[in-house]
């Protein structure tokens, strides 16, 4: 993934598509709540984690699935921003790229508040 | 739309704060700049809930009986509203966090489907970029000189096992891992 535009683009599709069959099964009851499938195992969004971090001590966390979800998909702004930076070196002309969520959602989804 | 109003009085040692035209807050303005000192020295964990509970901590509006011993108390633990802070949020499960927080409009029902939906349309966009904006493999590894060490490809590692450790639970063991790799920061 690391040296493979292919390898990255086809690492990204299958994450993309484990979203896809996770929220094939999710189920939300009610706000705030939720639950998926995972392995045959039912997670909830509040389930119990172990967050195992190296940053650069070995810590070790109790968190929860929904949290862990979150922080990956804010990570990632964080890393895609990191990317436009290094891309802003080799590529002159960057399409829109590294947007929040918040933004994302509000281009995407269409709404409105 | 939540309006908020926050009026002084009594020497600003008052504090009200008012969210459509009804007061669910009163405290004592010494107080939260007492909780700000404190909060310097806290988790930042800590810090979150703290704040969280003072903001969304819902008591009637009563006359001020305020006397100026309490008012001249210097231990944050012995103030009424900062030693009444339940404990941490993460012991209470986010659906009854949601239900019971008067700041969350409950016209606006986040469901772990959500949670979902973001993350893969953050991935989305770094796969879009790949598909229309890079054309060589050597793109990936080029070491950046505003940030030595960072590579495109390093990136894009890092946030793809990042999700799928995430996602991909092996049997009897949940656990998440971050910063396995250095550029992972």
């Amino acid at each position: 993934m690391e040296s493979s535009l292919q390898g990255a683009y086809d690492a990204l599709t299958d994450t993309v598509k484990r979203l896809d069959q996770l929220l094939a099964t999710c189920s939300d009851r009610e706000h705030a709540s939720g639950s998926v499938t995972v392995d045959g195992r039912t997670l909830n969004i509040d389930e119990t984690m172990t967050l195992n971090a190296v940053t650069p001590h070995m810590q070790a966390l109790q968190t929860s699935f929904g949290r862990e979800l979150w922080f990956s998909a804010l990570h990632a702004i964080h890393h895609w921003s990191m990317v436009r930076v290094v891309a802003g070196e080799l590529v002159s002309d960057m399409p829109r790229f590294a947007s929040c969520q918040a933004f994302l959602i509000h281009s995407f989804l269409g709404y409105s508040n | 739309m939540l309006k908020f109003t926050v009026k002084f009085a009594h020497q600003r040692l008052i504090t009200r704060l008012v969210i459509n035209n009804s007061p669910i807050f009163l405290c004592i303005y010494r107080e939260i700049t007492a909780y700000q000192k404190l909060a310097a020295h806290r988790s930042s964990s800590q810090l979150i809930a703290a704040r969280h509970c003072v903001t969304v901590t819902s008591r009637p509006l009563a006359p001020p009986r305020v006397s100026r011993v309490s008012l001249t108390r210097k231990t944050l633990t012995t103030t009424s509203a900062l030693a009444k802070i339940p404990p941490l949020m993460s012991v209470i499960p986010s659906e009854e966090i949601s239900m019971t927080n008067p700041l969350l409009p409950a016209s606006q029902p986040t469901g772990l489907s959500d949670l979902l939906h973001v993350s893969q349309i953050v991935l989305l966009q770094a796969r879009d970029l790949l598909f229309t904006s890079f054309v060589a493999d050597e793109q990936l590894t080029y070491k950046s000189k505003l940030m030595p060490g960072s590579t495109i490809g390093t990136s894009l590692s890092s946030i793809g096992s990042c999700l799928v450790v995430t996602l991909r639970q092996p049997q009897g063991n949940i656990y998440a891992m971050r910063g396995t790799t250095s550029s992972c920061c």
